[in-house]
């Protein structure tokens, strides 16, 4: 079952931006894709070197990711708070929440 | 890997380079005073060096860890005093905003910032207007590494000079690319270079070009020679220079700048140029992208900043590597206070930047990938 293990702070030198990777036990396959953009807008790549996808879900975050990899890639919204980081990581399936070991 | 990120550091190195380091470190050691002599590295260095920013004696250039130590050294030298003052400039990378922020929060100086123009240029009567009589130290870029814009440090060096106050250039970007000239140069002028980016070097040596032997000592410590003594060897180039120096990265460095010399600067500067003047074309007529700055008369230091819109520079750095395999830099640079200026704040630009190795078709498969990305999906 596919779940978050581990949430990382990405490389780069703005610690004020809200961005996280999420990291993936298996990766993003188009099911999991089109169930994150429900609510929201999907752009969507398939004919890229790497098919990449980008999730707008307003007030909440955007995500962008590759099908076939397991990391994503997520900003969130100044206006979305701690239960909006929750229903993420219950809609990836569970797993470490934010500020634990993965 | 399309590697548009040369202003970080270079990538490859050349093969010259990884043979020279792993010469180093197959070779028995040679530094003067530890080893057994034989061809020192760190005087190749020094000499090549000499001969690419045209200084007059290569003892005046110190090798140091990296550009970032010498522009603390410079700073902490050239403005010791309570109530010293500092100009600098908004283009300035961390390596001069920061050792200037603590002297300032200690209480042990002022600064003054200088903001560029829309071009992402100083003005040299602006930096005229901020000297004060108590200004010690004008610190200003070569090339703002965030923009790639070229400053006028010949002009500012000749209103330092006029003043009796000493220059500072971060040459961090431009050695190897642009000519300095150093010894026609008026002034007290300074010098910090890195040899990681255009020079070809590995990580781990840079260094300080020395206008004198008045600097103020930094780090002291072993050097090899006179060993009796109490004090640090005054006499440059070791008066700057502590402990037992990097030599495999100062071989590697010196098989760097014999190859830019080679290659020729004023060529490699042209060359950049072409390259980012095609990629500047390419972007400037793709929906969405806003270049930064919007005009570069001069872009020899192949730098191209610009925005996509819709895009954090966060996300298309992200797209563009994951998606195409494509290296660039996106966020601010270490260059924090030059995207009010220019108006991109708070986010910063995605950066490319052209090195030794970069081609028509390295640049073209990046213009393509954005246009690819401002085309908005299925």
């Amino acid at each position: 079952m596919r779940e978050v293990i581990a949430i990382r702070v990405p490389p780069g030198c703005l610690r004020s931006a809200p961005v996280r990777e999420y990291e993936l036990s298996e990766p993003v396959d188009e099911a999991l894709m089109h169930r994150l953009a429900e609510g929201g807008t999907l752009q969507y790549f398939p004919t890229f070197p790497r098919p990449l996808f980008r999730i707008d879900r307003p007030q909440e975050f955007c995500t962008q990711g590759i099908v076939g990899s397991p990391v994503l890639r997520v900003t969130f919204s100044p206006s979305s708070d701690a239960g909006t980081r929750e229903a993420l990581r219950l809609a990836l399936g569970g797993g470490t929440a934010e500020g634990e070991e993965g | 890997m399309v590697y548009l990120n040369h202003a970080a550091t270079t990538h490859p190195r050349p093969p010259e380079v990884v043979s020279a380091v792993v010469a180093a470190l197959s070779s028995a050691p040679v530094h003067p005073g530890r080893g057994a002599g034989g061809q020192d590295p760190l005087t190749e260095a020094r000499l090549a060096l000499a001969e690419l920013l045209d200084v007059d004696g290569a003892e005046r250039i110190a090798l140091l860890p990296s550009a970032t130590y010498a522009l603390n050294l410079a700073i902490a030298g050239l403005a010791p005093q309570p109530g010293d003052h500092v100009v600098t400039t908004r283009l300035e990378h961390n390596s001069v905003l920061r050792p200037l922020a603590h002297a300032a929060a200690a209480g042990r100086l002022r600064v003054s910032y200088v903001s560029p123009d829309r071009l992402g240029r100083v003005s040299t009567a602006d930096v005229e207007r901020a000297i004060e009589p108590r200004t010690r130290l004008v610190a200003v870029t070569h090339v703002g590494n965030a923009t790639g814009c070229i400053q006028p440090i010949r002009e500012i060096a000749a209103v330092a000079a006029q003043k009796g106050v000493a220059l500072l250039v971060d040459a961090s970007q431009s050695a190897g690319v642009l000519p300095l000239g150093h010894r026609s140069l008026p002034g007290r002028v300074f010098v910090a270079f890195a040899g990681h980016k255009s020079l070809l070097g590995p990580p781990g040596v840079g260094g300080l070009v020395l206008a004198d032997d008045r600097l103020p000592q930094g780090v002291v410590g072993g050097t090899g020679i006179r060993s009796e003594e109490p004090l640090h060897p005054p006499e440059l180039p070791l008066r700057h220079e502590a402990g037992t120096p990097d030599v495999p990265a100062a071989a590697g460095l010196a098989a760097g700048v014999r190859l830019v010399l080679a290659r020729g600067v004023a060529e490699e500067g042209a060359r950049r140029g072409r390259l980012a003047i095609r990629l500047r074309s390419r972007l400037a007529a793709t929906a969405g992208v806003s270049l930064s700055p919007e005009l570069e008369p001069d872009p020899r230091a192949g730098i191209v900043a610009f925005r996509l819109a819709g895009w954090t520079p966060g996300d298309v750095g992200d797209a563009l590597l994951r998606s195409f395999d494509i290296e660039v830099r996106a966020g601010l640079h270490c260059a924090p206070l030059v995207h009010d200026p220019l108006g991109t704040a708070p986010l910063g630009t995605v950066r490319a930047s052209i090195g030794w190795s970069t081609t028509e078709a390295d640049v073209d498969a990046l213009a393509g990938a954005v246009d690819a990305l401002a085309g908005g999906g299925a």
